[in-house]
């Protein structure tokens, strides 16, 4: 136990804190949270808040500790030591959130998110607003007693003057509002952007997102924990199998059980292939909006010869549904592995050609760049993944909390320095060349042994939160278990949630023309953060 | 193939430039788009069905992917109505069709066929390639025989008496 935890126990004493699936607890009274949040900030050094959720407790079958409807559930991190701490915050019926964003300036993002699924206001007037769903939503979905069949009604933001809106148009020249229609692309609607100028400048982006909202949250609650792959594979269509793997690891941690070390390995390769898959779909979108027709030909290869060796060994290209929960459940076919090794140099030629064609071009760099981003506001913004590393803040989960054999593999962490879309194409270049060298090395290694342990009937009482370095940043389930063989409650944090909330501070000065090409540098995907 | 020997000639080489030149819109958000990009792809093995596309605000085919919900429904009518007069709608994807594996949810309660005629479902979660070309090869044969979903049924002339 490390000296951090015992002053923690120290400070909250035996009744407030307490240690689950190897993981620190601590609940803290609504009235006495910023003081204590202030202190776990400064003495603790928890810099980052990587969530918050709320849940409804009114059909948890036991309630020992407080007997309170409702829970606010925040997890930090310590991102020296990488320690996690959750907090738990009890609630009553009408109480109000205290404002969190005084000490972590994220958590603006997540009260109205908890606002708008949940219904529950924040002291901060200006959060008490929806989000996803929209203004004629009735109800609020996630609570355990919301009529899911009744028919919901929601529009869009009421827009200056609705005009052709396909593309963007300019209401007056000097100044005035421009709108994005989310259908502007083959793929990748982000939401309706309202963008107000000055100058062709842009001043403040409203979002309105929800575009692609399916309720994959509620929905997860009716699905047992082996039904749910089938969902949750779709919730980030780019590298699907990730998600399989993250939600297929958190269940594991909360049952405690240890899979196979060639599982492990396995979903390695697989971890790393979806991640050049979606770096890709980075490459893929920012050539097809720059118009550089044979690169972006290239990509689609590219792409297109990664689905061909995921259908070799799963007779699915995109969804694979291959894990399951235990370890995977088709073994490496005869001859996969010289497939993918195959595959694995014509990827190599494939991006040393991009490289090639784009790293040194000034015009390239130009086009992409816009504005910076500076290290201690993406960490104030809970920014994760390339997003933050572009920023060169040197986290990754991969190294700093290592799962499966990340350690025992030898690799870089490529690290920008200005955190400007330049920098998190060259950091999602120099991945592409980490995860080949790391695929290489898992596939020349690969342990023999089973693939899957017995399978789970049962699940324990508990909560687990699991995360892994997805493509994106930091992709973890934070699952509630009552016991029975459905989760009674399932958030996802998402890495895009945060950029997307914060695109208007993001964007400010920017040139309208650029708006498209620097919303697509950070290669975001609807699915993922409507949820 | 559809028989066209009825035709005139004039109409049957407008009928089959149209068939070769058609400007698809697209609407997608989730796995079916990419899928759909694929098979319009260059190193695409399915030649015969690629559509040309061209920088054109007359689009002519919508071509429909990813779920819809209560959010983007006025949105996604609003596209189709803007279209022109003559067009073919291509539906592809379980989610686009009944809600697929999100039917159950709160947030998804239209049916596709609730909003407009359409005249090609593809079927599959999401569909694979060869279906995908199946599906764009009967939308040509419908362009061929001038025959779409929004077509306006004749009106029955009243006998006079």
């Amino acid at each position: 136990m490390s000296s951090l935890l015992n002053a923690l126990s120290f400070k909250f004493g035996s009744e407030r804190y307490w240690i689950e699936n190897d993981r620190p607890h601590v609940w803290i009274f609504p009235h006495e949270l910023i003081t204590n949040l202030r202190s776990l900030k400064t003495e603790f050094s928890f810099i980052f808040l990587v969530d918050l959720t709320a849940m409804d407790n009114r059909q948890y079958s036991e309630r020992e500790i407080w007997q309170k409807d409702f829970e606010i559930v925040i997890h930090l991190l310590n991102l020296e030591e990488s320690h996690r701490l959750t907090i738990h915050i009890p609630l009553d019926g009408g109480d109000l959130v205290p404002d969190i964003s005084i000490v972590y300036e994220n958590a603006k993002d997540y009260l109205v998110e908890v606002y708008d699924l949940f219904g529950i206001a924040s002291s901060n007037e200006a959060y008490n607003r929806r989000v996803f769903l929209s203004d004629h939503f009735d109800g609020y979905p996630l609570l355990k007693d919301f009529d899911t069949k009744k028919k919901q009604q929601g529009k869009f933001l009421a827009t200056p003057k609705e005009k052709s809106s396909l593309y963007f148009h300019h209401e007056e020249k000097q100044k005035g509002w421009a709108m994005a229609s989310p259908y502007d692309s083959v793929d990748n609607p982000l939401g309706r952007f309202l963008v107000e100028l000055e100058d062709s400048h842009i001043k403040q982006v409203i979002s309105d997102l929800g575009i692609t909202h399916r309720g994959l949250e509620k929905l997860l609650e009716s699905k047992s924990y082996h039904e749910a792959f089938s969902v949750v594979n779709k919730l980030n269509h780019v590298s699907s199998i990730t998600n399989e793997i993250v939600w297929a690891k958190a269940i594991e941690e909360l049952i405690d059980l240890d899979i196979s070390d060639r599982a492990k390995a396995i979903r390695m390769v697989f971890l790393e292939f979806a991640r050049i898959c979606e770096h890709n779909h980075f490459f893929i979108n920012i050539c097809r909006d720059l118009g550089l027709k044979s690169l972006y030909a290239d990509c689609i290869r590219i792409r297109e010869v990664i689905f061909e060796l995921f259908e070799s060994y799963s007779a699915n290209r995109i969804h694979l549904n291959i894990i399951e929960i235990g370890g995977m459940k088709k073994d490496v076919p005869i001859g996969w592995v010289t497939d993918a090794l195959d595959v694995l140099k014509y990827l190599g030629d494939k991006f040393a050609t991009l490289q090639r064609e784009l790293t040194s071009s000034r015009w390239w760099m130009l086009e992409i760049n816009g504005n910076d981003i500076k290290p201690e506001e993406a960490i104030s913004l809970g920014l994760t993944g390339p997003s933050l590393r572009a920023c060169g803040v040197n986290y990754d989960l991969r190294k700093n909390q290592t799962y499966y054999f990340y350690d025992e593999v030898d690799f870089n962490i490529p690290l920008g320095i200005n955190g400007n879309g330049y920098d998190r194409y060259l950091v999602r270049m120099e991945e592409v060349y980490q995860s080949l060298s790391i695929i290489t090395q898992v596939l020349d290694n690969l342990p023999i042994g089973k693939i899957t342990e017995v399978p789970v009937t049962e699940f324990p009482k508990g909560q687990i939160y699991s995360s892994i370095e997805a493509p994106g940043g930091e992709l973890g389930f934070s699952i509630f278990s009552d016991g029975s063989d459905r989760p009674y409650r399932v958030k996802a944090r998402v890495p895009s949630f945060p950029l997307i909330m914060n695109i208007s501070q993001f964007t400010k000065g920017l040139h309208i023309n650029k708006f498209n090409k620097f919303m697509k540098t950070f290669n975001l995907v609807a699915t993922e953060y409507d949820r | 193939m559809s028989d066209l020997s009825s035709l005139s000639f004039v109409d049957r080489f407008l009928r089959k430039e149209k068939s070769l030149n058609l400007n698809p819109f697209f609407i997608g958000s989730c796995c079916c788009s990419l899928e759909v990009e694929s098979h319009q792809g260059q190193h695409s093995k399915f030649h015969d069905n690629n559509f040309n596309l061209r920088p054109s605000i007359e689009h002519d085919v919508l071509i429909l992917s990813g779920n819809i919900n209560f959010r983007n429904k006025d949105e996604i009518l609003r596209i189709y109505n803007e279209l022109p007069e003559k067009k073919w709608v291509v539906v592809v994807g379980d989610c686009a069709i009944n809600g697929g594996e999100f039917a159950d949810s709160y947030a998804i309660n239209t049916e596709v066929k609730d909003l407009f005629p359409v005249d090609v479902y593809i079927h599959g979660a999401p569909p694979r390639p060869e279906d995908l070309d199946i599906g764009f090869s009967l939308l040509k044969q419908k362009v061929l025989q001038d025959d779409y979903a929004a077509k306006p049924l004749p009106k029955k002339e009243t006998k006079s008496e």
